[in-house]
């Protein structure tokens, strides 16, 4: 069920109604988004269920041990146990071809030759999210950060809670799980301001990413055939897209979690305008920076083991990082680009000092640098495959500038072309609004809403597809 | 909960608003521009005018025949992404008519009888084999929802022919091919094998007899040489041509293989650019046409 989608509406409305008739009965309203949450996630494929409530169970039951029990090595063996299963689920259903594959090529560099096993397995939707979701929650509990849950109910529904199920953002137990604890009384605000940002994610799916997407997929099939030009327009309008179509999710995930009373948090902050690399990942995708910081870059020592332990433990990052995103060398190369650039935000900070800028200029120009070097990681996180990302880099450094109209609008059309323009020029605008749709006044909220609900009545793409990181 | 209510209620009133005038747009942009699918189905089954000459097919007949070059009277219905199945259907509405003079012109092709349709058809359901039989399609506001672009871009073309001259209804793309564009598209055509559906065979046999005693032109465009490559001597090509052979009624012009028509007429694999189009159109099919009705007179 995606979020654009007549399915999800009626979905919606349902819940919706249903979660209200039971308001201020926290239990009967836990269980409730409970069953909607296993209908919305089994109805991609009832058989993720089963996934998706063993791995709640082993979590749960995991937490109890950690925290009960007084053995050192019992709580280890039950972190290492959830690890495993978590870990090993992800890797069973994401990662298990492209390891095998990697391990046979590498073994016909060698001369050896080796077919290897291949599993013939869906990814199940979601699985990268609520893996990770889960283990934040026992290992927060070995750390000590959080009791575990008494209530089942409350805990599987942290699990499932269908608007950041399939895409996050990647949630807390400190922040998500007293939320649940408590019985939700419905507010006008609130709801209304959960609207606003569902109208506001659509519009950056629907109207920017789906119309960006059609340029963008026509640049990277067939690169040779355009020019450099085209291949940079390409790789900006690739940068827009992916920011609408992940954080347009996001936005409908919070509003959606709004209507019911709750608060997840917000994944991104405006990462475009962050003026440096280190800044940039604190506003892009915060909730899986944040978890690897946290439960990967802190553990390994973080910056207080000396300047090269923070280089590696940066490049360890960044490559679980990519490799997150999905199982292909070019999601690694991507996690290393942006390794790379972090190693020389580091560099400079240590022997030349740190520059904050401080005029607008100033602060243009450092956020033109960070885009422009985002923009190209971009680049390999879009090909499909290496073959299509050679294509596309021989022609962006080629310096093949000469171009036909037809060439310049990457073969769409010039009509095509200018609303990819006007799309991106509505997203500018939308800037003016307040920051994660705060209106103070209710009928500026609603101006905002219909504003929305106009472009995507217009410009809006009704066949755009699913949101690009569901595929994670 | 009551004023929440309210302001859903101001949102869906809005968005009602919104969708609708979104319609009333596209309907006004569709009924100015005769290049666009809508428009011709519309006329197609409720507004033909008498004794035209209509063209029926797909992009291939949407490109590649210029109506003006054969008779004031002729209008290309080519549609982009028609299947064999929709084709069927004109012709069978073309039949119902009852007119009885003017020729019909339709253009087949070999691969025709696996090709899908991606079609949209406001009102108009072709029941049983049409593009989009939703009911949505019939909702206005919803029905032209993601059209916009669409129909302003064949609103445009039509006035201002900023990359495609339209001439009653044929579509003309003014762009021709760079060697290199060329090299590349080359490389990435493949062949495909295709079903040979002899239920749709009989089908399109019993269509065109149904247009009689009404003169019937059964086109099949030229490719281009890659093109003609790829599908020398395949066993889907004989069971086409001997379909061909069977068709009642009809004077089959086949410029499949034709050599007149090099790569630089081509504006892709299978459709000309508007010179290769006028080439083509004068060259092969007025003639014939014309010195039929000639004939007759």
């Amino acid at each position: 069920m995606l979020f654009n989608s007549l399915t999800f509406a009626v979905f919606l409305l349902v819940t919706f109604v249903g979660y209200w008739v039971l308001g201020g009965r926290g239990r009967w309203q836990n269980l409730f988004l409970l069953v909607s949450s296993y209908v919305f996630y089994g109805w991609w494929d009832w058989r993720y269920l089963f996934l998706i409530a063993g791995c709640s169970a082993v979590n749960f039951t995991a937490g109890w041990i950690i925290y009960e029990s007084k053995s050192r090595f019992v709580r280890r063996m039950a972190l290492v146990a959830c690890c495993v299963v978590c870990i090993g689920a992800l890797c069973y259903f994401k990662y298990f071809n492209f390891f095998a594959e990697s391990f046979a090529a590498l073994l016909s560099f060698a001369g050896i030759k080796w077919n290897p096993i291949v599993l013939n397995v869906m990814l199940p939707v979601g699985i990268s999210f609520f893996t990770f979701q889960a283990l934040s929650y026992t290992i927060d509990i070995m750390l000590g950060k959080l009791k575990p849950t008494r209530d089942w109910v409350e805990f599987f529904v942290f699990i499932s809670f269908f608007p950041q199920l399939v895409a996050g953002p990647i949630e807390r137990a400190t922040n998500l799980l007293p939320q649940f604890r408590k019985a939700r009384t419905f507010d006008c605000d609130a709801a209304t301001h959960g609207l606003c940002l569902v109208a506001y994610g659509l519009f950056k799916k629907m109207v920017v990413a789906d119309t960006l997407a059609v340029y963008v997929d026509s640049a990277f099939r067939m690169p040779e055939i355009f020019s450099s030009l085209t291949c940079i327009i390409g790789a900006v309008f690739f940068s827009i897209q992916i920011y609408c179509d992940f954080s347009g999710y996001s936005d409908c995930a919070r509003g959606i979690a709004r209507l019911f009373g709750f608060n997840l948090m917000v994944n991104f902050d405006r990462p475009y305008f962050a003026t440096g690399f280190i800044e940039f990942w604190r506003r892009w995708h915060i909730s899986l920076s944040t978890w690897f910081k946290d439960y990967v870059y802190i553990p390994l020592g973080g910056n207080r083991r000396g300047f090269a332990k923070l280089i590696r433990n940066i490049w360890i990052v960044f490559l679980l990082s990519g490799l997150w995103h999905g199982a292909a060398w070019t999601f690694i190369i991507w996690g290393a680009l942006h390794a790379l650039y972090q190693t020389l935000a580091l560099l400079k900070r240590r022997f030349i000092g740190e520059s904050n800028p401080r005029t607008w200029c100033a602060k243009a120009v450092s956020a033109a640098v960070v885009d422009c070097g985002v923009a190209f990681a971009w680049i390999f996180f879009r090909a499909r495959s290496f073959s299509e990302l050679k294509s596309y880099l021989s022609v962006l450094f080629g310096c093949k500038f000469k171009t036909t109209l037809m060439g310049l609008c990457a073969a769409q059309g010039p009509m095509t072309f200018a609303v990819c323009w006007v799309a991106a020029g509505l997203l500018v605008l939308s800037y003016a609004a307040p920051r994660d749709c705060a209106f103070k006044t209710r009928s500026g909220r609603l101006l905002f809403t219909v504003g929305c609900i106009a472009a995507i009545a217009f410009l809006g793409m009704p066949s755009g597809g699913e949101f690009i990181y569901f595929q994670f | 909960m009551k004023p929440f209510l309210r302001y859903v209620l101001i949102l869906a009133a809005a968005t009602v608003l919104l969708a609708l005038a979104n319609d009333a747009i596209n309907v006004w942009l569709i009924r100015h521009s005769c290049s666009n699918a809508a428009y011709k189905m519309e006329r197609l089954y409720s507004r033909w005018p008498a004794n035209e000459i209509p063209i029926v097919g797909s992009s291939r007949a949407q490109q590649n025949i210029v109506p003006s070059l054969i008779s004031p009277q002729c209008f290309n219905y080519g549609i982009d992404g028609e299947s064999i199945a929709e084709t069927i259907a004109h012709l069978r509405a073309i039949a119902v008519r009852g007119e009885a003079d003017t020729p019909v012109i339709v253009n087949i092709d070999p691969w025709d009888l696996i090709s899908t349709a991606d079609l949209f058809f406001a009102d108009y359901t072709l029941a049983p084999q049409s593009g989009r039989t939703a009911m949505l399609d019939r909702i206005p506001g919803v029905r032209f929802y993601g059209r916009l672009r669409k129909s302003l871009t064949d609103w445009l073309n039509e006035r201002k022919a900023v990359t495609k001259v339209i001439d009653n209804g044929a579509v003309l793309p003014m762009r021709t091919m760079s060697p290199d564009e060329w090299t590349a598209i080359n490389a990435r055509i493949e062949s495909r094998s295709f079903k040979y559906d002899a239920e749709m065979r009989d089908s399109l046999i019993r269509a065109i007899s149904s247009l009689s005693p009404r003169p019937v032109y059964v086109l099949v465009a030229p490719c281009s040489s890659r093109f003609r490559e790829l599908y020398k001597g395949k066993e889907e090509m004989r069971s086409f041509y001997k379909m061909l052979d069977e068709l009642p009624n009809a004077m089959v012009i086949d410029s499949f293989d034709a050599a007149q028509f090099p790569d630089s007429d081509f504006n892709d694999g299978t459709h000309l650019n508007r010179a290769g189009a006028e080439k083509y159109t004068a060259s092969v099919i007025a003639p014939v046409v014309l010195d039929d009705a000639n004939c007759k007179n």
